[in-house]
């Protein structure tokens, strides 16, 4: 029995795969690839924000300067110092992590409400810094003609390779979080969000999972970050705002808050969304805000649980369809 | 000396915090929800106003039918939106409110587009000098009616029923109703309550930094870190907050760069939640979320 | 939870083959909303697919329409008047029909990057109007020239703009280099002596602050500018900048940003009994009157067009634009429409649409427009006069 499921999810496993690597084949022009790359580095900020937030239960709205800090950190030391891209993501990663266990400080001392605040305030004054700090930053310009990604002198300055990188590392980042989740640091990090007191009780030592969940969070960030910098070859202060920490936000609570593939759709939905409604121009945010309350509202587990919810009656509707017909012929 | 305009101004600013701070600070005290979306609310209100003000209205009528709509929208959006999002977890709330954020702010955007708009002033245009100091007569104005709002506000929650009435469900909503109040109407007048506030600051400040869909985005942040600072829950403590983060964020933009102006109000609202979790005037009330 | 996966590759797989296919639907890109305020009359005809009995050019225009400071509807509007004359009387020389994109970068970098690959590989442009605003433009600038797409800037006044070495970008919007020194010159020439720079964080209030302070140091008026003081776009208290240049009590206030920001600071300004003149750039847009009103009186500007001109050809133009949109005629309008008329003729002269050859002759071009007479510099750079204005009665007039 366990070992016809094993095969079943391997053929799954397979299934996936193809369909996500032949997807290039689909792509007409490079606008369409640079989107698709947009996707998968999206995703990875999704998975990130979900693991804090969805898994963890530590609410921020101030994912977006984790992302900022990867990209900037990634883009400097690529200029300032011409070194390959994979010490540059090691380097990005790095300082990341490190703005993500500051940012664990005070998220050790305060929750729920007066944590949210201290990631806005966070959010903020990253974003501040890159504008003004501008012998660092170059300030408002941006860093422009950012160098694309070489790995071992292979270079992926075509938008289709970038998309191969981009969404095998989303891949792979996603088969990390699903074994994390599964192993005890993550039944741990879902005891934080469901009750902190009584996992203390439980003898779960909080504040060293919090710092992890904290930590890993910034790191999968710093990755995404860098990813984006090397892809857009340019980064201004301006993608770095409250807005996209919000955006973020959405993605992960439309998608399905705490699951493992809602962040996943959720990062396809929402940025597939704002170019298919471009020509609502203002009106597009209205709709995500929308979006949120309905879902917030009426489906907390988001597209995710209601996909599940979904296929449940679906699969229930077949059984009940077979079990008459086994009726009937038994009769 | 330049310090002590700088504090005057401080001042200024200060009090449109604490207004804003209080307005939060009521919400919360009742729901235990930090409202993200209470800067906005303050620019809804001053844009519904505006709209009354350009149907011909004369201006004073149409600041207390502004409130009043804005209070409206506010026991509106209560009965019909956060009702329905479970009260029982905050996480849903508080992304709510987040919701909430980002559709007032871009049906501000839809309806009245991204420039900002004129607002009649409803103070003279004076200043008073003192000596070599000068403070705008709005302002004197302004915190008058701050200290005014936040005195009748401590008078309606402690001598009032209906404000003893609240004070208990926001300690214990189970216990509150047992007792025979009515818990969602409590919830629901603290919106309208809550609601307009923030309108009133928003015509405050409306004629000199003007009616635009971003208005309430860095000073609703601020508002909320004059809340903390002066202890969430305590009213008077947000009042003192916001006048405290006025005058920090003049010296500070004075003393050592205003480019930073804004990163000096974040961070000290950072380092007063790491040392002083419960505000710096708590009256230690219990943190609901 | 496989089941999962397998559901969302459905779903990226029914969304890129959905996507793919709304994106071969050219007719989607182009309606552009303006700005609610503004009634342009965007006109339906010169975007529709023209039947195949000419050569298309295509036009792109990426502006910045919602979002902060996005005056991008002036230049947007005057590059819609120029193709439509343009397309009356036949098309560019009788042989090429004008078909134009528009796009609203929002004012934000990543869209203005993501758009302008929008229209360089779905619409397949071979010219671009655009961004709007100077971190936008240069952003687009290394799209436009690895593609080999001309590209001319309406608005982007900062200096980098043409010192990245691109050589597809074209400036035909007066560089702040030239409004710094006309500013500096006017207020030595008018007898002042000291002044105070107040500008906005971005690219564009940068450059200018950076320019004023250079080239007082250049004429030997080092000590001109006493104190500058730095904001950030969409702040509205500037109590705090002001006081502290107060205390330098500088005869002169040099404002150099938008007029979003610049409008609260006059008032503000007054409250604080700063009675300095202010003379600076960036703000010259009848909203500041809106915004402002009396405080505005008085307020001096620099421009590289005058509205109220005695020049037949520039009024005629003004007229003509006023009358089709519900907008004041700005330079920028002057040079959306200046552009495609420097493109009309510089297709003309290589007698082809192909990007290269048409930024080839546009580095050889010597252009009469409604905004001047200019040449482009080997980097794209442009020389205009510039004019010191006054606001009398809400509107900019001219100081002789």
């Amino acid at each position: 029995m366990i070992k016809s499921k094993k095969k079943f999810n391997l053929v799954r496993l397979v299934g996936v795969l193809i369909i996500i690597y032949t997807i290039p084949f689909f792509f007409p022009n490079a606008y369409i690839a640079q989107i698709a790359n947009l996707i998968g580095i999206y995703m990875l900020m999704a998975m990130s924000l979900n693991l804090l937030t969805g898994f963890t239960g530590q609410l921020s709205l101030g994912h977006a300067a984790f992302f900022g800090v990867g990209a900037y950190t990634s883009a400097i030391v690529s200029k300032s110092f011409g070194l390959p891209f994979l010490i540059c993501l090691l380097i990005a990663v790095t300082v990341t992590t490190i703005t993500g266990l500051l940012l664990a400080i005070p998220a050790l001392k305060v929750r729920g409400t007066y944590l949210v605040l201290v990631t806005i305030a966070y959010g903020e004054i990253v974003r501040l810094l890159m504008i003004n700090w501008v012998s660092l930053t170059n300030g408002p310009n941006g860093i422009y003609s950012i160098s694309p990604v070489s790995i071992f002198g292979y270079k992926f300055n075509d938008l289709t390779k970038s998309y191969y990188l981009v969404i095998t590392v989303a891949f792979l980042i996603y088969l990390y979080i699903k074994l994390l989740m599964e192993s005890r640091a993550g039944r741990a990090f879902l005891s934080i969000r469901d009750d902190a007191s009584a996992a203390e009780l439980c003898g779960v030592d909080i504040t060293m999972y919090k710092i992890k969940a904290f930590a890993i969070s910034a790191a999968i960030s710093g990755v995404a970050g860098s990813l984006y910098a090397h892809m857009y070859r340019y980064i201004s202060p301006s993608s770095f705002s409250a807005t996209q920490s919000q955006l973020f936000l959405c993605m992960i609570l439309i998608g399905g808050m705490g699951t493992l593939p809602g962040p996943v759709i959720g990062a396809v939905v929402l940025t597939i969304l704002p170019e298919m409604l471009r020509f609502m121009q203002n009106g597009r945010m209205l709709v995500y805000g929308i979006l949120i309350l309905l879902v917030v509202i009426r489906s907390p587990g988001g597209i995710a649980k209601y996909l599940s919810v979904l296929i449940g009656k679906i699969k229930k509707y077949v059984h009940k369809i077979r079990h008459q017909r086994n009726e009937v012929s038994s009769s | 000396m330049v310090i002590i305009q700088q504090i005057l101004n401080g001042l200024t600013m200060g009090s449109v915090y604490a207004l804003l701070g209080v307005g939060v600070t009521v919400v919360y005290k009742s729901l235990g929800l930090m409202n993200v979306a209470h800067g906005d609310m303050m620019m809804i209100g001053a844009f519904i106003t505006l709209l009354i003000i350009d149907l011909g209205v004369p201006l004073w009528l149409a600041i207390i039918l502004g409130i009043f709509c804005a209070g409206m929208l506010g026991l509106a959006m209560e009965r019909f939106i956060y009702r329905k999002v479970n009260y029982g977890i905050m996480l849903n709330l508080m992304i709510a409110t987040i919701g909430m954020q980002i559709v007032l702010r871009n049906a501000a955007l839809v309806l009245w587009g991204v420039e900002p708009k004129a607002f009649p002033d409803m103070f003279s245009k004076g200043v008073i000098h003192m000596g070599p100091y000068v403070v705008a007569v709005r302002s004197v104005w302004i915190i008058i009616l701050a200290l005014c709002l936040v005195l009748l506000l401590q008078l309606f929650y402690k001598k009032t029923r209906i404000g003893k009435e609240m004070t208990v469900a926001a300690a214990n909503s189970t216990v509150a109703s047992m007792l025979g109040i009515n818990v969602n109407l409590t919830r629901f007048i603290t919106f309208g309550i809550g609601s307009s506030f923030a309108a009133l600051t928003g015509i405050l400040i409306a004629p000199v930094y003007f009616v635009s869909q971003n208005m309430g985005a860095v000073v609703g942040v601020k508002a909320l870190a004059a809340a903390v600072i002066g202890g969430f829950g305590n009213i008077t403590g947000a009042f003192y907050g916001g006048i405290i983060l006025g005058i920090v964020e003049a010296l500070g933009g004075g003393l050592i760069s205003s480019a930073y102006k804004d990163i000096i109000s974040f961070a000290v609202m950072i380092l007063v939640l790491y040392f002083k979790p419960y505000g710096l005037f708590a009256k230690h009330v219990d943190q609901k979320f | 939870m496989k089941k999962f996966k397998h559901v969302v590759s459905i779903i990226v797989l029914g969304a890129m083959i959905s996507l793919s296919a709304c994106s071969n639907n050219p007719s989607t890109n182009d309606t552009v909303a303006a700005k609610p305020s503004q009634a342009s009359a965007v006109s339906a005809e010169s975007s529709k697919n023209e039947p195949d009995s000419q050569e298309v050019f295509k036009i792109g225009i990426l502006t910045a329409l919602t979002g902060q400071n996005s005056n991008g509807a002036y230049p947007l509007s005057g590059a819609e008047l120029a193709i439509n004359e343009i397309n009356e009387t036949g098309g560019i020389a009788g042989k090429w029909k004008i078909e134009y994109y528009a796009e609203d970068d929002e004012n934000v970098v990543a869209n203005s990057i993501a758009l302008s690959q929008k229209l360089i590989a779905q619409e397949g442009i071979h010219a671009l109007i655009g961004a709007y605003n100077s971190a936008n433009s240069i952003a687009v600038g290394e799209l436009t020239q690895e593609n080999e797409i001309p590209q001319m800037c309406p608005a982007s006044t900062a200096a980098s703009v043409v010192e990245q070495g691109y050589e597809y970008i074209f400036r035909i919007a007066a560089p702040d280099k030239i409004y710094a020194e006309s500013i500096v010159d006017y207020l030595i020439e008018q007898g002042y002596e000291s002044a105070a720079i107040i500008y906005d964080s971005s690219e564009f209030g940068l450059s200018g602050s950076t320019f004023l302070l250079k080239y007082a140091k250049e004429i030997g008026h080092e000590d001109f500018f006493v104190t500058t003081e730095v904001y950030t776009t969409g702040d509205r208290d500037f109590s705090t900048q002001l006081t502290n240049m107060k205390g330098y009590h500088p005869e002169v206030i040099v404002p150099w940003g938008w007029y979003e920001e610049v409008a609260p600071m006059l008032q503000q300004m007054k409250q604080l009994d700063i009675d300095s003149l202010v003379c600076g750039y960036g703000f010259e847009n009848d909203g500041l009157s809106r915004l402002a009103g009396e405080y505005a009186e008085g307020v001096m500007a620099a421009t590289s067009f005058v509205r109220l001109t005695s020049d037949p050809r520039a009024a005629a133009f003004v007229e003509k634009f006023e009358q089709n949109y519900n907008l004041l005629a700005t330079k920028e309008a002057v040079n959306g429409y200046d552009a495609v008329y420097a493109f009309a003729k510089a297709v003309e002269a290589a007698d082809s649409i192909d990007g290269k050859a048409v930024a080839e002759q546009l580095h050889k071009l010597h252009f009469s427009g409604i905004g001047g007479e200019f040449e482009f510099e080997s980097n794209g750079e442009i020389q205009k006069r510039a004019f010191m204005t006054i606001v009398e009665g809400g509107l900019f007039v001219l100081i002789d």
